[in-house]
């Protein structure tokens, strides 16, 4: 994530999202609200569900953020062969709640560096949790180590090419610094994309 | 109870939405739900003995910013509804009428009772958040708004409650739970209203279903005491 959602909002979504489907009222409220509404049905994306069970952050910015993230979740692989990061979770929560007696799920990060995958597994979140979990995990990266990278495969700044100038506008104010400002266009681009993976 | 208590906890009330409006706006949130699932859900069970094949009025109390109409526009669009939505929250029924600006058949007004009889009188919540207010005086605000909302109604009055914690289980103080028994007997012994309870709807609440005795034929009762005339059936 990183990058791509400020710290503090990833630990407060994650506090809220272990919260809202711990074992006890919360995961029988989340398997009431399943039957209802249809919450994680194929039909709808973690996004719709995110944001109709407000687990998401307050400020609107992060919000988008999260949400998009939800959404890029799609571009990654899971455990589940053939099935993207996204719909792993989705069909998970869906089976469990559906399930008549719902496991509580617990959420989690993983190092993207070492495993790229969505992962969603049963065990014991914690060692001194004996309630078997759901346990959803998702990669991330820090956003330092998201920027490095992307400034790695971006090369070195000679090696940089500046955007071409629009054909529409050529006769307009020349651009003081027109290697400048695309390349810093580009660096930056690639840095999210990368943080996402 | 007397006038001063009410008034007293009206006022907690008020501070306490006019509150979290200010600091959620016109959202679920805004309001005190968790988020828009758990609020509709209420919903569901509060309309679940509705009659939505013919038009009808419907008084919201504690109506926040009129989320009960945008849920009944959602699910029963073709349902002719004459809402009047009242808040005693100046802030949150202000932020009802931007909400719902230009809509005939949608009003909002300022106060702790409805000010005329409708179909259904509906209210979630309202009996959640009891503050630092004493229990007793808490339930006589209960029993008197109740009263206030089956005089207001001529089919039915849909209420919700929180229901006890789980054995063990300890929860914050300004939060009123309450067994559904008591508040059933009350409504069918005091306020003579056949009393449906609905539970088991994956919240740790119930939902009451209060069919009203004909209030018409009540009020004509009531006037032709006053006037001293005898009525017949």
């Amino acid at each position: 994530m990183g990058a791509l959602v400020g710290l503090v909002s990833v630990l407060s979504v994650n506090a809220a999202l272990n919260i809202r489907f711990s074992a006890g009222d919360a995961i029988e409220e989340m398997a009431a609200l399943h039957r209802e509404f249809d919450i994680f049905s194929p039909k709808h994306g973690l996004r719709s569900a995110a944001a109709l069970l407000g687990l998401a952050p307050d400020n609107e910015t992060e919000r988008e953020d999260w949400l998009d993230y939800l959404d890029h979740l799609k571009t990654l692989e899971s455990n589940e062969p053939g099935q993207n990061g996204h719909d792993r979770i989705r069909s998970a929560l869906a089976d469990n709640l559906a399930s008549g007696t719902p496991l509580p799920v617990h959420f989690l990060f993983h190092d993207g560096g070492e495993d790229p995958r969505v992962l969603v597994t049963t065990d014991r979140p914690m060692s001194f949790v004996e309630a078997v979990h759901l346990i959803v995990s998702v990669p991330t990266q820090a956003a330092r180590d998201a920027m490095r990278a992307a400034v790695k495969r971006a090369g070195p700044w000679s090696s940089r090419k500046p955007a071409a100038t629009p054909a529409t506008t050529p006769t307009k104010a020349p651009v003081k610094t027109p290697a400048k400002a695309p390349a810093k266009k580009s660096a930056t681009k690639p840095a999210k994309k990368s943080a996402r993976k | 109870m007397s006038e001063t208590s009410l008034a007293t906890i009206h006022a907690s009330v008020d501070a306490y939405y006019s509150a979290t409006v200010e600091a959620f706006g016109a959202t679920p949130r805004g309001v005190d739900w968790t988020c828009a699932a758990t609020q509709q859900l209420r919903f569901v069970q509060l309309l679940r003995h509705c009659d939505q094949s013919s038009p009808a009025s419907i008084n919201d109390l504690g109506c926040g910013y009129g989320a009960l109409l945008a849920f009944c526009r959602e699910r029963a669009p073709g349902w002719p509804l004459d809402y009047l939505g009242i808040d005693l929250s100046s802030a949150m029924v202000r932020a009802a009428r931007s909400t719902w600006p230009d809509e005939p058949s949608v009003r909002f007004t300022h106060g702790t009772r409805a000010p005329r009889v409708a179909d259904y009188s509906i209210a979630s919540g309202i009996f959640n958040v009891c503050g630092s207010n004493e229990r007793s005086d808490w339930e006589e605000f209960i029993r008197t708004t109740l009263r206030d909302m089956t005089a207001a109604s001529r089919r039915a009055v849909a209420v919700n409650f929180m229901a006890p914690l789980a054995a063990g289980a300890s929860g914050p103080r300004e939060l009123y739970r309450t067994p559904a028994a008591p508040w059933i007997e009350f409504c069918e012994d005091e306020l003579g209203a056949r009393t449906t309870l609905i539970g088991d709807y994956g919240l740790r609440e119930f939902t009451l279903w209060l069919a009203c005795a004909d209030n018409d034929a009540r009020s004509i009762e009531k006037t032709a005491e006053r006037s001293g005339a005898g009525l017949r059936h």
